[in-house]
Order: C-alpha cells, then sequence, then structure tokens
C-alpha cells in the first residue's frame, strides 16, 4: 500500500495541479474551449461517462447560454443533482464517480453534473441456487439494477435502504436493505455500526464483507447466507432479517440466519407443505449422512467390525481382501480424488467440465476397484456421500459439509466410534456457541423456541405460520390478522 | 484456542491405547466347540472362515487344550491373531463337558464386552469338537449355519428361547433353570434333538422334540410353527402356527403354596389325514390337542420336581406374586408342589375351502 500512501500525501493544492496530476491517465479529459466569447472548460473521466448524455444534454447548453455564472447554467441543464463545489477533494471524488466538472472563468468553482455510465450485463436466472419452480430473477452486479428488483417485490414504504461506502480504494457502496419494524432495530444497528468499522483497501465481492461481517471469523459454518435469488432476499427480510447489497457483487448477504436457515430451500415455499417438509427432512438426513458415512466406514472397519451383519461380512471382507491400504487410507484416497473433480469441474468450462466428470467418476472409480485401491463398497459410499452433500441449497453450505469430512476421518481412524462421537460434541459446542450478528446459531433447536419449529425441519401451512419468527426479535410478530373462517360452501357430493 | 490445541493432543496420545482390528486382518470366529481335555484340561475347537474376492467361503477347525478358554488362545498358534470374538454365534459343548457345568467357560464370554449377548449355547451329543471340524457343504461355514438353525427354530420352529444372556439369567436368578438345545451330528447332517435342561450350569436331564415343543407352550406366551398331532381314532391332523397365551397362577406362596397354569390356544389346521373335517372333527381336535398339552405338561412338571429343577421359572413366579416371598421354605416346598393345568383350544381356520 506504499504507493496509495505516498499518492495521498502529496495532495494537490488546487485544481490546476489536481487536473495535471490526473492527466497521467490516458482517459482523463480536460477540453478547454477557448472562443472569445464563451470560453469554458470540461474535466472528467471519459471511460466514466456517457458521451452521448454529454453532447446531447450539456454540450447544446453550455453554448446556447448567454449568462456567464455557474448559478445560471445550473437553471438550465436538464439534469438533476446538480452542484456548484469547489472544494477540491470532494470534486476529485465525484469526477471519479462519473460527473462532469464545467468550469466557466479561472478559479476553483465548478460545476458538477452527474452523468455517469451504467453498463451492466442483463438480468438472469440464478446459476448456483437453480429452483425448478419460483422466479427464475437473479441478482446481477449493477447495485442499482439490484435495488430496483427488491424494491420491486416489497413496495411497501418501510422497505429501507440505507447506503455506506466501504473500502478505502475501492470506495464500493453496500446498501442495507431491510423493512422496518420487522427487523429488529438492534440487528440493524449491529450491522450498520460493523460496516462503518470496516477498514479494508479493495472489497471484490459481497463475500468479502460477508467474511469481515462475521461473528466468528475462525469458523467453518457460514453465518450468513450469500445468495443470488431475490425471493429469497425478500422471503428473508419479511422474517425480520436484513439484505447486504453490494456494488459490483451479484450476490447479496442475509443476516442474521440460523443453522436451520442454511438446510432450507427456497423452492420449499413453493411446494406444497407436506412434501417441502418431506424434502426438507430427506435433505437433512443427507447432509448427515454425507458427513458420517466414510468416517463411519473407517471406524467400523478398523475398530468395529461387530457391528457389521454376519451376511454382509463376506462381502465385505472379500471386497477388501486384495486391498493392500488400511481403510484410511482408501477412504482418503477416494476423497481426495472426488474433491479434486469437483475442483477441476469447478475450473472448467462447462463442457469440459462434462467430460472431466465421466473420466473422473467412472474410468478413474471403476479402474480403482480394478486395480484393486478401493473397495467397490466404499467406492457406493463415497459416490453417495458426495451427491449428498451437492443436496445443500447454499453453496457455502456445500463446501463447509465437504471439509468437516476430513478431520471427522482423521477422528475416526484415531479412536474409533468414540472419536466420531467426539467430534461430534466439537462440532456441536461450537455450534451452540456460535452467533449471527448475536443471535444463537442453532436457534430454534437451542435455546429451544418450539413456536419457530412451524418453519425450521419441517414447514406447517400458512395458515398456521401466522406469528414471525421469534428469532429474529422484531417488533411486528404476526403476518395476518385472524379473519373469521368462512362458512364452507357446500358442494354437491357434500350433500347428506 | 489452547483448549483447542490441547484436547487434539490428547487425542492424539490416546492414539496407542486403541486396539485396531482391522476386518480383513483379523481371523473372525463365528463358533467354538468345547470338549474335555486330557488332565482336566478343556479342549476347544474352532472353525475359521476365509474369504476370497470371489466370495467363496472356506473353513478350516483348528482345535487346542488349555486350562481356560482364554488360555486356548495363546495355544491355537498356528493362527494369527487378534483372535476376535465379536461376531461370536454359537457355543457348543459336549454332553460329558455339559454335565460337569459349564459356567466357569460361558463367564469368560459374558465378561468380554466384545462378545455379544445373543450368542446361543448349544449341547452335542457325542463330541463338539468332530461336529465343528466336519466339513459339511454349507455356504457360510459352521457357524453362520447352526446360528441360523437355531434362530430359525425359535422364530418359526418349536423351540422356546434361549441365548447366553438368558443362560446368565436363569443361572443366577432365583427359582429359575436355564435350559439349551440339544444337537447331534449324523452323517450328512446336523440335526436338533431336543432341549437339554440345567440343576445350575450342570446339564442334567433332555426333553425330546415333542416334549420340548409343550414345554415351549407352557413356558410362556409364544409362537410355535408346526405340530403332527395323533388323534384317537389313529388319524393325524397338522397344527400350524399355534400361539399360546399363559399365565401363571400361585396362591399362598409362603405357607401352602399351589400352582396353577392357563393355556390358551389358537391354532390352524393345515392338514388332516381322514376324510372331512367336519366342525365335530375339528371340536374332537382341539379336545385331543387339550388333553394332550396338559397331560404332556402334568407329567413334565413332575419329573423337573423329582430333578429338583424349575425351567419354567415357577420359583421366579411365585416370587412375584406373594408380598415377603421366602425362597428357602419354597425350596423345601417345591418337590411337593400341586399343579393344576388349564388347556383351552381354539382352533381357527382350516383352509379356505370347507
Amino acid at each position: 500500500m506504499k504507493w496509495f500512501k505516498r499518492g495521498a500525501s502529496e495532495k494537490p493544492s488546487t485544481l490546476e495541479e489536481m487536473v495535471k496530476d490526473l492527466k497521467q491517465s490516458i482517459d482523463f479529459v480536460s477540453y478547454e474551449n477557448k472562443e472569445s466569447d464563451q470560453s469554458y472548460r470540461l474535466i472528467y473521466f471519459a471511460s466514466l461517462i456517457d458521451p452521448e448524455q454529454l453532447h446531447r444534454d450539456i454540450l447544446p447548453v453550455i453554448k446556447e447560454c448567454e449568462s456567464k455564472s455557474l448559478e445560471d447554467l445550473k437553471g438550465i441543464l436538464p439534469i438533476e443533482n446538480i452542484e456548484i463545489q469547489s472544494k477540491l477533494s470532494l470534486i476529485q471524488e465525484r469526477l471519479l464517480e462519473g460527473h462532469v466538472a464545467i468550469q466557466l472563468s479561472r478559479g476553483q468553482k465548478v460545476l458538477l453534473v452527474n452523468i455517469s455510465l451504467r453498463k451492466s450485463r442483463d438480468l438472469s436466472a440464478p446459476e448456483i441456487e437453480f429452483s425448478v419452480m419460483g422466479p427464475k430473477e437473479g441478482l446481477v452486479e449493477d447495485l442499482h439494477t439490484n435495488m430496483n428488483l427488491i424494491r420491486r417485490r416489497i413496495p411497501h414504504p418501510r422497505l429501507r435502504m440505507k447506503e455506506i461506502t466501504v473500502g478505502t480504494v475501492s470506495k464500493t457502496k453496500v446498501v442495507v436493505a431491510f423493512i422496518e419494524g420487522v427487523a429488529s432495530e438492534q440487528n440493524i444497528n449491529t450491522v450498520m455500526q460493523r460496516l462503518e468499522d470496516l477498514d479494508f483497501d479493495i472489497i471484490s465481492d459481497s463475500s468479502f464483507i460477508g467474511q469481515m461481517l462475521e461473528d466468528n471469523s475462525f469458523s467453518v459454518f457460514p453465518q450468513m447466507i450469500d445468495t443470488e435469488r431475490t425471493d429469497r432476499i425478500t422471503g428473508h427480510m419479511n422474517f425480520g432479517a436484513f439484505a447486504i447489497l453490494t456494488e459490483g457483487s451479484s450476490n447479496a448477504l442475509i443476516g442474521p440466519i440460523n443453522f436451520g436457515q442454511l438446510l432450507v430451500s427456497f423452492e420449499d415455499y413453493y411446494l406444497g407443505w407436506n412434501i417441502a417438509s418431506f424434502f426438507r427432512i430427506v435433505r437433512m438426513i443427507a447432509i448427515l449422512a454425507s458427513i458420517i458415512a466414510t468416517p463411519l466406514y473407517v471406524a467400523v472397519l478398523t475398530y468395529h467390525y461387530e457391528l457389521f451383519p454376519s451376511k454382509l461380512l463376506a462381502t465385505l471382507i472379500s471386497s477388501r481382501s486384495d486391498i493392500p491400504f488400511s481403510p484410511v487410507i482408501e477412504v482418503f484416497f477416494l476423497e481426495v480424488t472426488i474433491d479434486l473433480l469437483r475442483e477441476a469441474g469447478a475450473r472448467m468450462p462447462t463442457k469440459v467440465g462434462q467430460t472431466l466428470g465421466i473420466v473422473g467418476g467412472i474410468v478413474i472409480g471403476t479402474a480403482a476397484v480394478e486395480a484393486s485401491l478401493t473397495s467397490n463398497i466404499l467406492l457406493i459410499l463415497v459416490a453417495l456421500s458426495a451427491l449428498a452433500s451437492f443436496t445443500t441449497p447454499v453453496y457455502r453450505m456445500t463446501n463447509t459439509i465437504r471439509f468437516l469430512r476430513y478431520p471427522l476421518i482423521g477422528f475416526a481412524q484415531f479412536l474409533g466410534l468414540i472419536g466420531v462421537a467426539l467430534f461430534g460434541l466439537f462440532i456441536l459446542t461450537h455450534m451452540i456457541r456460535l452467533t449471527s450478528f448475536g443471535n444463537p446459531y442453532l436457534a430454534p433447536l437451542y435455546p429451544p423456541r418450539i413456536k419457530d419449529w412451524y418453519d425450521s425441519f419441517f414447514r406447517l401451512p400458512y395458515v398456521m405460520q401466522k406469528n414471525r419468527f421469534q428469532f429474529f426479535r422484531g417488533n411486528q410478530s404476526t403476518r395476518f390478522e385472524d379473519k373469521k373462517k368462512k362458512a364452507k360452501h357446500s358442494l354437491d357430493f357434500d350433500e347428506q | 484456542m489452547k483448549y483447542v490445541c490441547s484436547l487434539l493432543l490428547f487425542c492424539f496420545l490416546l492414539t496407542g491405547c486403541v486396539a485396531e482390528e482391522i476386518i480383513d486382518e483379523v481371523p473372525i470366529l463365528f463358533i467354538v466347540g468345547y470338549d474335555q481335555g486330557e488332565n482336566g484340561k478343556v479342549k476347544g475347537t474352532i472353525s475359521l472362515q476365509t474369504f476370497d474376492p470371489n466370495q467363496e467361503v472356506e473353513t478350516r477347525a483348528f482345535e487346542a487344550e488349555a486350562y481356560t478358554s482364554k488360555g486356548l488362545r495363546n495355544q491355537l498358534s498356528g493362527l494369527p491373531k487378534p483372535i476376535s470374538i465379536g461376531k461370536m454365534a454359537v457355543l457348543l459343548f459336549s454332553e460329558d463337558m455339559a454335565e460337569e457345568g459349564i459356567i466357569d467357560i460361558l463367564d469368560s464370554f459374558l465378561r468380554d464386552p466384545a462378545a455379544g449377548r445373543l450368542i446361543y449355547v448349544g449341547v452335542v451329543e457325542g463330541s463338539a469338537s468332530e461336529l465343528i471340524k466336519n466339513e459339511f457343504q454349507y455356504l457360510q461355514g459352521i457357524g453362520p449355519f447352526l446360528q441360523n438353525l437355531i434362530k430359525q427354530s425359535v422364530e418359526y420352529g418349536n423351540m422356546p428361547e434361549n441365548n447366553i444372556h438368558l443362560f446368565d439369567y436363569k443361572y443366577y436368578g432365583d427359582g429359575m433353570d436355564p435350559v439349551t438345545p440339544i444337537l447331534r451330528m449324523e452323517e450328512t447332517e446336523v440335526k436338533i434333538k431336543g432341549l437339554a435342561l440345567y440343576d445350575d450350569d450342570k446339564m442334567v436331564g433332555k426333553l425330546n422334540l415333542d416334549e420340548m415343543f409343550i414345554f415351549a407352550l407352557i413356558n410362556k406366551s409364544f409362537s410355535a410353527g408346526l405340530y403332527e398331532l395323533e388323534l384317537p381314532d389313529g388319524e393325524y391332523a397338522n397344527l400350524q402356527k399355534i400361539k399360546s397365551k399363559v399365565k401363571y397362577k400361585v396362591e399362598n406362596g409362603n405357607t401352602d403354596p399351589s400352582l396353577n397354569i392357563s393355556v390358551k390356544l389358537n391354532g390352524n389346521i393345515v392338514e388332516y389325514t381322514g376324510e372331512k373335517l367336519t366342525k365335530e372333527k375339528k371340536t374332537e381336535i382341539g379336545q385331543t390337542f387339550e388333553k394332550k398339552v396338559e397331560a404332556q405338561g402334568l407329567d413334565m412338571i413332575a419329573h423337573f420336581q423329582t430333578l429338583g429343577i424349575d425351567p419354567f421359572s415357577i420359583g421366579d413366579h411365585a416370587r412375584s406374586q406373594t408380598r415377603n416371598f421366602d425362597f428357602k421354605k419354597w425350596d423345601e416346598r417345591y418337590p411337593d408342589l400341586p399343579v393344576t393345568i388349564d388347556v383351552k383350544v381354539n382352533i381357527g381356520e382350516s383352509g379356505i375351502i370347507d
């Protein structure tokens, strides 16, 4: 950061010095018109402004303007948000945001007009959090578009969006969106304060902020949800959470969350409650199985062969009888192979990735068994647990699950099932201690919030979701008013 | 952080404390047979299975002599170590061994946390060693085969429940005595021959298959397999899915005890050699069955009383039904205990045609 500090220390004292300094960049323009009656100067970054607007709205007005004062010009220009500024630091800041500075006479005073060029890609369907049902609208990298998407989904006056700039170099705009009254003030204050205290040079993506705002940055568990789905953002805001939108990032951060919400796909809300509950439970079993399947294999094969039914023993022993490694080496070998495939697949273009999957999955898998490097039972287990780990709806959680398995395999090798239990206790203790913006991470389970269970491991129908989660401690506790039930309309087949 | 580090370190220090038993490296035993050896030694025979990649099972028998059951392990020097008994399924004792008492050897298994509680204990007419060594063409080796044989006799056949845990319970418990199945090796197969009766841990008598069935019906509520009943007119009827519901009633347990056993039986007739299975015939079959169970049951109890053993756990039933029960007095009175059995048979269905 030395270069930056030196640059900062040599602050230009006049506008001319500043222009001279900035001119070292090729995209900086300082255009002076020295025609007798109409002399003016335009200062701007060509790479930041919209030239069409400059030519269409600004230049003709300046040329036709009779007056020589900036105030008059300010009155005529058909653009909003024009200001007259003489403070050098502010002028520089505005120029870097895409304003054009208009100078009519020598001196420090300039007219700043915002004609910044905003380019963003088109809206597209979310790629990471794909869903079959539900809206297919994902965030883009442009903050204004994202705010527009959210505001359109919650056209309510109490939807608040607070802006704050973070990053000393990147000057990234960050917007905290929440619904006043629904979100707890305490949570909003916490996040605003943490954002204000955030001191870093370049914020490349929202995940930077996510990692810096977390309560415990040593934890492997995500304490905020990264999402690109607008329905998920607004849905969580309606629970009482806030969303952090970051300029230049197509992911929003949602907090506070609890662990259960990491296992919820937003599609659950679009399916019937009974079916959604079933899938949630399946997902939870899958995640648990994904973490403990291979460690159990190691523990049982190394220490507790008694646990196998006698009839399975023959299959298992004969499949392992040619393998020269102990179970733990065997498991590590296959697990690392799967993670290699995953890493390689993530770095490759889609089409190459598919080939890679086939080569890796089928060729390596079969060859490994035929070469007696692994048993085919383990191959099934590893493939199943890899498959199960991808059922998590939040991408960061998938990584956590894949990561947790390795220390657990180590524990299983050292102490067998006791090791597995011990590691389970470590994780449980850690999760009980963990907080997300000061809210307990294992919330509806511990501390028990039984009233919140209606939408946790299962989901009850919407009629029963009258109360908002206690977890968020919002002021507005109900989602709808109880109305008198309409008398059931009797249909002909109901008649007695 | 300090705690986490020290805990992790602790775990690594513990690694030497647990013995690895990698599944394909340890010899896994399913069956042990005990015979009497020379000079008061015990002769143990095991059958070891090896599994090859084609999933074919090969068995080999080993035998050794020592003074204790665990001592046999040292003598089995031709076997890779550690010998693991976690999947032990059947313990066999020769008849003369069982008559001398088997609790010394069972104790070794009862103490060992690696051994299961569902091990079957059996008595072999003849030599246990020979039964194990005989290479019958069984799919999974003799151990799992015998385990299945006994297990299925209990579940679908006419054998009362038995395993090492129940043996232990009935051995140590007052007012009850254990039973175990009796096996015999014949030329091409192993057969269940009946039930061995024990006084404490010493075998004192036998029940044959027919008696074993009656025993199972009266012992406690039970659902049995198939039974062939001889009728007074020389015809035969087959009863299936016989379910018994048993109630023991002991009166005046401390002063002048008497026992009434009520047995309610439900069964289906699946085969009948006579001409037509009429309603009258069905009641006749029921009555014949009633009489048979009652007569044989009374005989059996009288036999137990003369032997001074209590496989029906009558003493335990008396204890549970009498306040301040006195076992000493009970033991004195048990041989003369008056017993009545009420049997009621209900014939359910007799097939889909009538």
